[in-house]
């Protein structure tokens, strides 16, 4: 049996996610019409792809079973002081950012020049470990990469930026 | 000479000028561990829409070039591989770093790098043009088989697991399936939402797959640091003595790397690795290998570069790819309304050979550049990351916006980069995903017009030699870690038996 190193209740998730995806599938694909002119219509193709990635899936469910009920709570293991620490919350609140950063241009509420300087400056003073000192640089490089990215897009490529 | 009048083309002076930023391009970001040729590649995809399709694809070669080369330069100093493809070269070049002959490795990386290039140019262009008139003769079932023969391999060699790469590859194929139906033009799995019917654009899903995806891992360990590392001793060329004592060892690495990356699947990293482990049979000292012995950074880099050459024959001859690079060059040809495959020797020979063409001057190009400058180049390891992946957050927003005026598409790239960034923590390949997504249209395409013309039989998969050829490569794939799991637990038993 294949071992792995990933987390199992993530691959568990992501197994039980790719079965629901295939059940959608199947129920799209349950309103397409039949084929007419052709052995397979448009259906056929859609059905097999979600009918095999089901029964793989549901394969890797059944493997990842027992592991899952083997696996032992989760002690912290001690920290070695001298590795750099991991910042998933770092990248939640980056994410979170870019989601913002769209959703302000895609609902027109501000320009890419106005989000785009607002979207550098938090960014970047997020991944500076919202450092002060660094804050100044960090609004200097925003102003000068946002009006660089304008000035070729708009000038260079003529594609109208929101 | 239509290779000829590629070459003369590509020396005018904004081909080769773009030939040159692209390989200078890729060797910068193919030497910062985070940041991929094949981020970069993908993200210089919407700049090439403005350009003519020769000049594009030169400059995506070029950039593949350079990033396989560039990679091993924070492999050798950080034991940190800019791309998988070096991971063979850390075994060796970061000891020597560590012994003080850190230019030495790098010497040794460039020239072999150099060298399996060049081997593996001459097989490509010697090869090429007589592969793509056989592929000519192809039908339906032929390349159905052989999209599916990629697919598999592609699957059964992605991080170990068949299982998670064959889910991976159905999954990037059932992407694919939203929008117009080719062949009877009615909307498929829409579900209503208008903007599905133009189906998901391939860039969106590449970028997102795997720029965004790579970004939140990055973000992720941002506070890792590389130590710095001493390049100022040292002689980067090689004496006589050198490529005497080498000659054996880049020829043989080039043959497998050339050999590997024809194979439709496989990529510049498992080149690197069985030339790896043939260079340490092959060795009197084999118990050296693995301690800063030359051979084994010779063996790795002269593979990995050879094997990009290698799988440009079946892109530029099949339409297949070789890697996930290769993919994403596939796109850039049906962005630009080329028809990847046989056809393009007939139909736009200016492409076919200047994709060969662009191989051999990139190659010379990474020499000159890595010779001259890698001990500068080695400094941008340390550009401080917080820029980095702010600017590359906003060049991934912008020029997805750019391509399609919508910002549909800026949404399917967020939600596919956290797809990609789950499907890396489940240790599911990207690869197969990409490549099957890629892959979905040729393939549904040829089965639907095989089945037609043959009434709905699939005899012709048995009895059309190449197919069937295909169809058992295939199967044998399949089969392939079932039958070595257990060929190990035999030898295991045997030894136990014996002790």
């Amino acid at each position: 049996m294949e071992k792995s190193a990933a987390n199992p209740k993530i691959e568990l998730a992501l197994a039980l996610a790719l079965i629901g995806f295939s059940g959608v599938i199947f129920v799209g694909a349950a309103g397409l019409p039949e084929p007419r002119f052709e052995p397979l219509g448009s259906a056929a193709v859609p059905r097999m792809l979600a009918g095999l990635m089901a029964f793989l899936s549901a394969i890797w469910v059944i493997r990842l079973l027992p592991g899952l009920r083997q696996a032992q709570p989760a002690t912290a293991a001690p920290r070695d002081p001298e590795a750099p620490r991991q910042h998933p919350k770092l990248a939640v609140a980056v994410l979170i950012a870019v989601f913002a950063f769209v959703a302000v241009m895609d609902f027109g509420l501000a320009s890419f020049k106005v989000a785009g300087i607002g979207f550098v400056i938090l960014c970047g003073f997020l991944l500076t470990h919202r450092d002060m000192r660094k804050l100044p640089w960090i609004a200097g490089y925003a102003v000068v990469l946002v009006m660089a990215c304008d000035f070729a897009f708009t000038r260079f490529f003529y594609i109208n930026l929101p | 000479m239509p290779f000829f009048d590629a070459l003369f083309y590509l020396m005018t002076p904004l081909p080769f000028a773009l030939v040159f930023l692209g390989v200078a391009l890729g060797i910068v970001v193919g030497s910062i561990p985070g940041l991929t040729t094949t981020m970069l590649i993908t993200l210089t995809l919407p700049l090439t829409f403005f350009m003519d399709s020769v000049n594009a694809i030169m400059l995506l070669v070029g950039m593949y070039v350079g990033g396989v080369s560039g990679s091993q330069i924070s492999a050798t100093l950080l034991r940190m591989p800019g791309t998988p493809s070096s991971i063979m070269t850390t075994f060796d070049g970061y000891p020597m770093t560590q012994q003080g002959r850190a230019a030495r490795a790098l010497g040794l990386g460039i020239t072999a790098s150099f060298v399996g290039g060049m081997i593996s140019f001459l097989v490509l262009a010697l090869l090429a043009p007589p592969f793509s008139r056989l592929a000519i003769t192809f039908g339906p079932w032929e390349y159905f088989t052989m999209v599916l023969m990629a697919l598999v391999m592609l699957s059964s060699l992605s991080q170990g697991s068949l299982l998670k790469g064959l889910i991976a590859a159905c999954l990037g194929m059932l992407i694919h399936m939203p929008g117009i139906d080719p062949s009877s033009g009615t909307p498929r799995l829409t579900f209503g939402v208008d903007a599905f019917e133009g189906g998901l654009s391939l860039l969106p899903v590449l970028i997102g797959a795997f720029a965004i995806s790579q970004i939140i891992k990055d973000i992720i360990n941002i506070d890792v640091r590389p130590p710095k590392a001493d390049l100022a001793e040292g002689k980067l060329l090689l004496s006589p003595g050198d490529w005497r004592r080498h000659s054996g060892n880049f020829l043989r690495s080039s043959l497998i790397g050339t050999w590997i990356g024809i194979l439709p699947g496989i990529g510049s990293n498992i080149a690197s690795m069985l030339s790896y482990s043939a260079a340490r049979s092959a060795s009197k000292e084999p118990q050296k290998f693995g301690t800063g012995h030359e051979p084994g950074v010779v063996a790795a880099e002269t593979a990995n570069n050879a094997a990009v050459g290698g799988a440009l024959i079946p892109l530029i001859t099949l339409g297949i790819p070789g890697s996930v690079v290769d993919a994403i060059l596939i796109g850039a040809l049906i962005i630009h309304n080329l028809e990847p495959g046989p056809l393009l020797f007939i139909n736009a020979p200016e492409v076919a050979y200047g994709v060969i063409a662009a191989y051999l001057v990139g190659n010379l190009i990474m020499f000159a550049i890595m010779m001259l400058a890698v001990r500068h180049i080695a400094k941008v390891l340390y550009v401080p990351r917080a820029f980095l992946l702010t600017s590359i957050l906003v060049f991934c927003v912008i020029g997805i916006f750019a391509v399609g005026n919508s910002f549909f598409d800026v949404w399917v790239m967020l939600a596919l980069g956290l797809l990609g960034f789950v499907m890396e923590r489940a240790k599911m390949p990207l690869g197969p995903f990409v490549i099957g997504f890629v892959l979905a249209p040729i393939a549904e395409e040829h089965l639907r017009s095989g089945l037609m013309s043959t009434g709905g039989s699939l005899e012709p998969l048995f009895t059309r030699p190449f197919a069937a050829s295909f169809l058992a490569i295939s199967i044998a794939s399949l089969c392939w870690p079932a039958i070595s799991t257990w060929l190990r637990k035999r030898h295991a038993g045997g030894e136990v038996a014996q002790g």
